[in-house]
């Protein structure tokens, strides 16, 4: 592995990311940051990545522009496909270095990432995250740092990408790092109303959630009752 | 066709403009009780719901059509059928054979929806009588497939517009249109824009009425169920694509707010995931639909399965999903060894262990930092557990 590994990054060390590039260009893929080239050349950060991956050499010479032409056109489809599971996989681990938060942290910043569909969280920021840190199991997410809980992509070309190639920790740790991007929580919820009147069942519910939230260190505290002029009042 | 008088009943003192007068009534006053404010479901105890309820359990026993097994309508049923895509809302989609997710960047349909307003007029003009009604027409212009098509003889019906005429301009001219009744004088051409925009707040104010009667909700529940209103955003709401979502306004007052989409699950509400969608009027749905419509047909929501708990207890350390007691053990699965590819093919069969696709199972998102759940005592510790917790039915689910 090390004979193979070095043979590769040392023939690349000069070369410019152009399959980085490329697969960054692909529609869909935006949600990844561009992972900086010594770190995929430093072999400490791909421990264990090659018995994980099929083709890895080959791949990782993909990856890294450094990989013959005279593969069969059946090895360079799978090699292809090694690829991009070896780039999602070392991004999972680059974005919970300082480098890759701060990049993350410029495309939180402008939402690249996509917005809550909760309307309570008024087009809160989302931030991309895995269910699994083992690839091939679920696609990515988006966690809510305002509401705290997960929703798919709107957008199908996003149902393709593993969440694995976020991982579980990414967006904790990210507003672990910059604690300034959490948002303030709100005690507003959203009140079911049938002809102005509040459903038994569900008001029995949100009495209990109440007291879950002046239990929860923390949470946000209900503000003084309003008039009840909208269902999306206070509690 | 009518609907019953209660049903009318009802629907006057629903409208927004006579909400004022009830409230002034003293209905609200003379309830000294804040919890009586509160339907609990006994058709005796709130008078505005009497016949309504009665009406809706007629339905949902006595109906007898809504489906093979005498108008019980299951979940199962359901899924069972194939009503549901189960692709949808899992994980890695293959195809496209589902427009409902595409891209909402990609769409901006209210320029068409304009031009499909000026072609309709184009022919009615030309031909002096539209090959379809205005209402057809209207429920199919992009953007409106949520809309139900309102039959004529609601909409004839004056006791069914009651109020309607205060406050909307060209309103004689705007129900014409409507019914496709022909004026006797063309209208003048520099107020035809106004008369269609009242048209189409008329048939919004109207289609908020129908769609809380026995045919309308009827109507609504048929396209709820072939997914026209699609799965709830929330990762634990929506996995295999379990329908629970409908829309609603937050506002039964017209051009106070946009349509958004209630989730019977969560219970929280979301923006419609097509930009199509987003510029619609809230108020040609209203606040009661959605809920009246799932107290009508409870069996239209999946059940939530899971093992009740002390909400307190769950809460502290180190415990915080609703799943069952040995949710431990499963949420390690998901970091160990690749469980679910050895047992895919149990995957349907809610016989796995792994709750997180089971459309039942109701959970909540537990943040983990390198496996570890997050301390709440952490900047980034969860906060907003409260909101998601729901009283779970325990069940004697699919497994106990
Ligand atoms: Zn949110
Ligand atoms: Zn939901």
């Amino acid at each position: 592995m090390d004979d193979e590994i070095s043979a590769g990054s040392s023939d690349s060390a000069e070369s410019t990311a152009y399959w980085i590039e490329w697969f960054q260009s692909l529609k869909g893929n935006e949600f990844y940051c561009d992972i900086d080239e010594d770190y995929i050349l430093d072999r400490f950060n791909l421990t264990g990545l090659n018995t994980e991956i099929p083709h890895y050499a080959l791949a990782f010479d993909l990856i890294t522009d450094a990989l013959e032409d005279d593969l069969d056109d059946n090895t360079r489809v799978e090699v292809e496909k090694s690829a991009r599971q070896l780039y999602g996989m070392i991004h999972a681990r680059f974005v919970i270095t300082a480098r890759g938060l701060a990049k993350m942290l410029d495309k939180f910043r402008h939402a690249e990432f996509g917005r809550c569909p909760r309307v309570l969280c008024e087009n809160q920021p989302v931030l991309p995250c895995g269910l699994a840190d083992t690839p091939g199991i679920k696609c990515v997410k988006l966690y809510c740092p305002r509401c705290e809980d997960v929703y798919s992509p709107v957008a199908r070309r996003h149902l393709a990408i593993d969440g694995a190639h976020f991982g579980t920790t990414f967006p904790h740790l990210f507003l672990l790092a910059y604690p300034n991007m959490i948002p303030t929580k709100s005690a507003k919820r959203y009140t079911p109303k049938i002809f102005g009147f509040k459903i038994h069942q569900n008001a029995k519910e949100q009495r209990r959630q109440d007291e879950i939230r002046e239990a929860t260190p923390g949470a946000p505290r209900s503000n003084p009752p309003t008039t009840p002029a909208s269902v999306l009042d206070s509690p | 066709m009518s609907p019953g008088g209660g049903t009318r009943q009802q629907q006057q003192q629903q409208h927004p403009r006579h909400q004022q007068a009830v409230y002034t009534n003293g209905h609200f006053d003379k309830q000294t009780d804040p919890d009586s404010d509160e339907f609990d479901g006994d058709p005796g105890n709130v008078p505005v719901m009497t016949h309504s309820v009665a009406d809706a359990q007629a339905i949902y026993y006595g109906g007898g059509q809504q489906n093979q097994h005498g108008g019980r309508l299951r979940y199962d049923d359901v899924v069972g059928n194939g009503l549901v895509d189960e692709a949808n809302g899992g994980d890695f989609i293959q195809d496209d054979e589902d427009s409902e997710l595409e891209d909402p960047e990609d769409e901006d349909l209210e320029g068409e929806e304009m031009s499909a307003e000026d072609s309709y007029e184009e022919t009615d003009s030309e031909t002096g009588s539209s090959v379809i009604s205005w209402v057809s027409w209207y429920c199919s212009l992009p953007g409106h497939e949520y809309f139900l098509e309102v039959p004529e003889d609601f909409i004839e019906d004056d006791f069914n517009l009651t109020g309607l005429s205060y406050g909307i301009p060209y309103y004689n001219e705007a129900l014409d249109l409507i019914l496709d009744i022909d004026q006797e004088e063309p209208a003048n051409p520099a107020c035809m824009s106004e008369i269609e925009s009242s048209a189409e707040i008329l048939y919004g104010s109207i289609h908020a009425r129908y769609i809380i009667t026995k045919p309308g909700l009827h109507g609504m529940l048929q396209k709820y169920l072939e997914g026209v209103f699609g799965t709830c955003p929330r990762v634990y709401c929506g996995a295999l694509g379990a329908l629970s979502l409908l829309p609603m306004g937050p506002s039964d007052v017209p051009g106070e707010d946009t349509i958004k989409m209630v989730c019977g699950r969560c219970g929280d509400l979301y923006f419609p995931k097509e930009a199509k969608y987003q510029s619609i009027d809230g108020a040609f749905f209203g606040t009661t639909f959605p809920h009246f419509l799932w107290l009508t047909y409870p069996d239209s929501l999946p059940p939530i399965v899971s093992r009740s708990e002390n909400p307190i207890q769950f809460l502290r350390p180190p415990k915080m999903e609703l799943g069952r007691v040995d949710d431990d053990e499963n949420d390690d699965e998901d970091f160990g060894q690749d469980k679910r590819s050895s047992s895919s093919d149990e995957q349907d069969s809610r016989g796995t262990d792994d709750d997180s696709d089971d459309p039942l199972t109701y959970r909540i998102y537990q943040p983990r930092i390198f496996g570890f759940r997050v301390n709440e005592r952490s900047v980034v510790g969860p906060r907003m557990a409260w909101l998601r917790w729901k009283d779970v039915v325990d069940e004697d689910g699919p497994r106990t």
